[in-house]
């Protein structure tokens, strides 16, 4: 019997995220996904003799701003180095990293598990350029270099994740910084986030790391957690069976068809990767003023966000979660905040009445609707000018006529028109005391419930048209 | 005299792709022994707490580019050298390194 | 006009007593009839250099604004790119290599209106010091056709010293434009490192890689160094300073300067160049230069760090010759591990694998600290000597090479053929400035020469005191007997 619980998984992840730039990190190439072979390219991302790299300043500023967004030392002196290895989607046979001294140092991240928050340890972070793209066919094999000299920033943690559902949700804490900061756009189908994992178990009473398995090159947490979940078991299990046997430090890949990890390599042909310092790039100084102009520069963070949210707008955490994990979202309900009397109520209805009347594909940031004509929506139900029932109906002619306000839409159907004349309501309510005589005895008994139903009639009545304080106020009259 | 060994000299081989004769490979292992042992000569020097060589402090500073994009070399003056290629992409003989190609 | 400098061609030019298309036209017809003896050239452009003539003469006719170079004609090692014409290296790898781009300096001698006439031997990725691992062919020493005339830059050194050209580029990595310069009675120049772009050189090892100029005289290496060392964004290490008017600086006032002489390290220098050494020394002293021993005896270490520092750098550097994306791929590889040594093999000459496989080596683990980085404190604690040796003196004066002239296919060992560099390797270690100015023959009549080294960014002292030896020695008019005609 394979106990698991006795068992502590630990989990190191190395992160690539494709910076967000024009160009390339070293060459003027345009840094851009899906368009036609070896069009973005340049003579010194393919490699061509006689050139030279120069740096991209834009990706060591997305890189110090993700720094500073985590906490990380930003080394004042970090230098380039040359990774020595033979494929073809490496155009030079040898990848210009950060070796050494890597640019961003340590750094910390909060990520919200099951209600509680889990604070993870980055080791480094470093830029580097991306390699070409190979396809493989039959009788032979393809290359373009258009991703060729992409920078990334390759983001190491600490073995410091205990299960696939943490490392999943650092990953994710990660891509939403990244987004945040309008460094990456981490779209993980067009690769643009990579995550390699090194995994090991240890019983909990151990204070040494057992050996560990890589899997690499995964693009999708799903696959993450699947192969995480794969090999901890597969280790607790040989462990458990073999109590004197060790797993083999090896390198795996997951594959999604059959879920689960193929081994590539055993790690004792370790590759001597020959690193010495790029002898074509200058060590990069980074001053302690650049550091400071990017610290006070940066855009708000998820977790500002989220604390302003829960703390101050008092959202729920759930709905604030949900609605920071999608930045356009956040950042349209951000746009109809200034106008609104009851932020929670607003985050609601951008999330659930709008979201869930937009059709597959399309989003609410990009319907058309302005975010103002929302708060103005939900300022109304919480001034009780309109019900909550009326109000659907016209979040659905909103949807269908993005350009109208609600008051227009109630303008041109005036069955939305919520009824307040007070005289009209009198005659509605009297009219439905003359056919329920024996809830009026009821309620003059002391039966609260028959208050509820003559109210309900009322509402019935007007078609859901009746503002419900208002039928309270005059029937509770009557009554009396 | 540094001597590489046969095992050495295919290591040192397959690292860097040279591969050659018997013969060739006679002349350049022992042209690279030789070398080796005359370097040497640097073990005499005591270098214990010597940075390594850097122009940072003759007054040069690292030179960043502004993120600006230019088609600085067409696909078609790009494949005018290419050995082989297919559809725009260079072509090579089937491989399958797993290891990359997930 | 082959007996002209540069600077005389180009006043020849803007006086308008001779035409861009009579120059172009001259020189090229001058290569034709002599480089069958000199092997110089591997290429030439007539038609561009043609071309490019008949551009300057109709803006001449029109009045319009001429570049400084205007009317000179040149010729490219050929490991500097020029867009749309092959860059060889003098490597089967690179035969057919067409050139994507143009060499930052390819572009400023365009700028400035030079002719460019063709490209010159070199050994094989400027990998050799006697021009002889080259692939195609063997360049002889205008001196002496049975000789070499240095190396690697000896394509450049013989058609400037056969006067097939006025001015020429080279590359320096160990002493490739210096030495070359001694052994064929020119002037070769290596400029600071950073001081000259090196974007579009094909690079061996790229923190002692610089281009520079040779030519036959020190005033036209000045004048091509104003061109040279314009600012250059897509070279990272560039020092990007201002262009200096170098031959004005050079004219300046020597009286006072003080010369460094590392006595020492010069003591196993053979008799007769010694002679020739300190005979130079005296006609410096009549200037009102005064010489102070001073110590460089770390210099002994020169050839072993260089050949770590150089291999590693180099075996990286050339790792992109693989066959796949350009250049020479084996018509045998069947798979892509034979592709990449197949090419390789077939493609590069021995000479480029040994240095390889050296600068692999010295680079694999277990041996990178003992090699590659103890190497890279070497070079601090040089760099250190120079700077104290500096504080003494302004200059610092060496013979450029151990030996004269050597016979072609005279040294095997490539051991022996590294020490040919002991002399000038310091310069490249530490980035300084040095210059290899003729200073006499042996008795034999073989050339001899006599180099200048400078503080760091000291280029135009280096030139200045360069410029007034040469006057005081009267050298200049040396043209090798078998070339000194039309």
């Amino acid at each position: 019997m394979v106990n698991s619980d006795f068992w502590q998984p630990v989990i190191g992840l190395e992160i690539h995220v494709q910076l967000k730039t024009k160009s390339k990190l070293f060459s003027p190439a345009r840094n851009h996904f899906g368009d036609a072979p070896n069009t973005n390219i340049s003579d010194v991302c393919t490699g061509q003799p006689g050139t030279l790299p120069v740096l991209n300043q834009e990706a060591v500023k997305k890189a110090v701003q993700f720094g500073c967004a985590i906490g990380a030392h930003i080394s004042p002196l970090s230098t380039f180095d040359r990774k020595s290895y033979f494929y073809p989607d490496s155009p030079r046979n040898y990848q210009i990293t950060q070796f050494e001294h890597p640019l961003l140092l340590g750094g910390k991240i909060n990520v919200h598990i099951d209600g509680l928050i889990k604070q993870f340890t980055l080791l480094r972070s470093h830029l580097e350029e991306d390699a070409g793209m190979i396809k493989h066919f039959e009788t032979f094999g393809a290359i373009d270099y258009n991703r060729a000299g992409v920078p990334l920033l390759e983001i190491v943690s600490a073995p410091c994740i205990h299960s696939a559902q943490e490392a999943s949700a650092l990953v994710s804490a990660i891509e939403l910084l990244m987004v945040y900061l309008d460094a990456s756009n981490c779209n993980m189908e067009e690769g643009s986030l990579r995550i390699d994992a090194n995994v090991s178990v240890r019983l909990g009473s151990e204070k040494e790391l057992r050996p560990q398995t890589e899997i690499k090159n995964m693009n999708s947490l799903s696959h993450l957690e699947c192969a995480i979940e794969t090999e901890i078991k597969r280790q607790i299990e040989l462990y458990t069976l073999n109590p004197h046997e060790k797993i083999i430090p090896a390198t795996y890949r997951f594959d999604p068809k059959s879920k689960t990890n193929i081994l590539m390599r055993l790690k004792e042909s370790v590759e001597d990767y020959r690193y010495f310092q790029e002898p074509d790039l200058l060590p990069l100084l980074i001053s302690p003023d650049y550091v400071e102009k990017i610290q006070k520069s940066l855009p708000e963070l998820p977790s500002e966000r989220l604390h302003r949210y829960t703390q101050i707008l008092k959202i729920p955490e759930k709905t604030a979660s949900t609605l920071i994990h999608n930045k356009p979202l956040s950042d349209y309900f951000e746009k109809a905040l200034p106008s609104s009397k009851n932020p929670s109520l607003l985050a609601n209805w951008i999330l659930v009445e709008f979201g869930g009347r937009m059709q597959k594909g399309e989003t609410l940031p990009e319907s058309g609707i302005l975010a103002q004509n929302i708060s103005s929506l939900v300022n109304k139900i919480e001034e009780k000018k309109l019900t909550g029932k009326l109000a659907k109906q016209v979040a659905d002619f909103m949807v269908e006529s993005p350009h109208l306000s609600p008051d227009e839409v109630i303008h041109k159907n005036p069955e939305l028109k919520p009824l307040d004349d007070l005289g009209l309501l009198e005659i509605l309510i009297d009219a439905v005391l003359l056919e329920n005589p024996t809830s009026i005895d009821d309620f003059k008994s002391g039966k609260a419930k028959a208050f509820i139903f003559l109210v309900g009639k009322v509402m019935e009545r007007s078609k859901g048209c009746a503002l419900p304080h208002l039928v309270h106020t005059i029937l509770l009259k009557k009554l009396s | 005299m540094h001597k590489l060994n046969q095992e050495e000299f295919a290591a040192l081989s397959k690292l860097c792709r040279i591969k050659c004769s018997q013969e060739e490979e006679k002349i350049l292992s022992s042209n690279v022994s030789k070398i080796l042992s005359y370097i040497e000569l640097l073990k005499e020097l005591d270098t214990k707490d010597v940075p390594p060589f850097s122009l940072i402090k003759e007054g040069f500073t690292n030179v960043m580019r502004e993120d600006v994009a230019l088609t600085s070399l067409s696909r078609e003056e790009f494949l005018e050298n290419v050995p082989s290629h297919v559809d725009g992409m260079v072509k090579v003989p089937p491989f399958l390194n797993p290891e990359k190609d997930s | 006009m082959y007996n002209l400098s540069a600077l005389e061609i180009h006043s020849l030019f803007m006086s308008g007593k001779i035409s861009a298309v009579d120059i172009t036209q001259y020189f090229l017809k001058r290569i034709e009839k002599y480089d069958p003896m000199a092997d110089a050239f591997l290429s030439l452009f007539h038609s561009r250099a043609l071309e490019k003539a008949h551009l300057l003469d109709r803006k001449k006719r029109e009045g319009k604004a001429l570049g400084k170079m205007a009317g000179v004609p040149i010729a490219l090692k050929d490991n500097i790119h020029i867009h749309g014409e092959i860059t060889t290296c003098a490597s089967l790898f690179l035969k057919n290599y067409k050139a994507v781009f143009d060499a930052s300096v390819t572009r400023f001698l365009e700028e400035d209106d030079a002719l460019i006439l063709g490209k010159t031997n070199l050994d094989e990725f400027a990998m050799g010091s006697f021009t002889e691992n080259s692939a195609f062919k063997k360049t002889k020493n205008p001196w002496d056709l049975n000789c070499s005339p240095g190396g690697s830059s000896g394509g450049s050194s013989a058609a400037v010293a056969a006067r097939l050209c006025p001015l020429a580029l080279g590359s320096d990595t160990g002493g490739s434009i210096r030495q070359p310069a001694a052994l064929t009675g020119t002037v070769g120049f290596k400029p600071s490192y950073g001081r000259v772009s090196r974007y579009g050189l094909v690079a061996f090892s790229s923190s002692l890689d610089q281009i520079g100029p040779l030519s036959t005289n020190v005033l036209d290496a000045a004048y091509l160094m104003e061109t040279l060392s314009k600012p250059c964004k897509r070279d990272s290490t560039h020092f990007n300073g201002p262009v200096n008017p170098y031959q004005s600086l050079a004219k300046k006032e020597i009286r006072g300067m003080k010369v460094g002489i590392p006595y020492q390290f010069l003591d196993s220098l053979n008799p007769e160049l010694k002679k020739n050494f300190n005979a130079t020394l005296e006609v410096l002293k009549t200037l009102g230069v005064t010489c102070v021993e001073v110590n460089l005896d770390l210099l002994k270490y020169s050839v072993a760090v260089y050949y770590i520092l150089a291999t590693a750098e180099a075996s990286t550097n050339l790792a992109r010759y693989d066959g796949v994306g350009y250049g020479h791929r084996s018509i045998h590889a069947q798979t892509l591990d034979e592709v990449y040594e197949l090419s390789k093999q077939e493609g590069f000459g021995p000479e480029v694998k040994n240095r390889i496989l050296l600068g692999t080596y010295v680079l694999s683990s277990g041996y990178k600290d003992s090699y590659y980085k103890k190497a890279q404190q070497v070079r601090t604690l040089m760099f250190e000597q120079f700077k104290e040796a500096f504080s003494h003196c302004d200059l610092i004066a060496m013979p450029t090479s151990p030996s004269p002239m050597l016979p072609l296919g005279s040294v095997h060992e490539p051991l022996e053929a590294y020490l040919q560099d002991i002399y000038t390797i310091g310069a490249n270690l530490t980035g300084l400035p040095a210059i290899s100015i003729p200073s006499g023959f042996t008795a034999s009549q073989k050339p001899l020469g006599f180099q200048l080294v400078g503080g760091f960014m000291k280029d135009s002292v280096v030139l200045q005191l360069a410029y007034h030896l040469e006057q005081a020695l009267s050298l200049k008019q040396q043209i090798p007997p078998l070339f000194d005609k039309e």
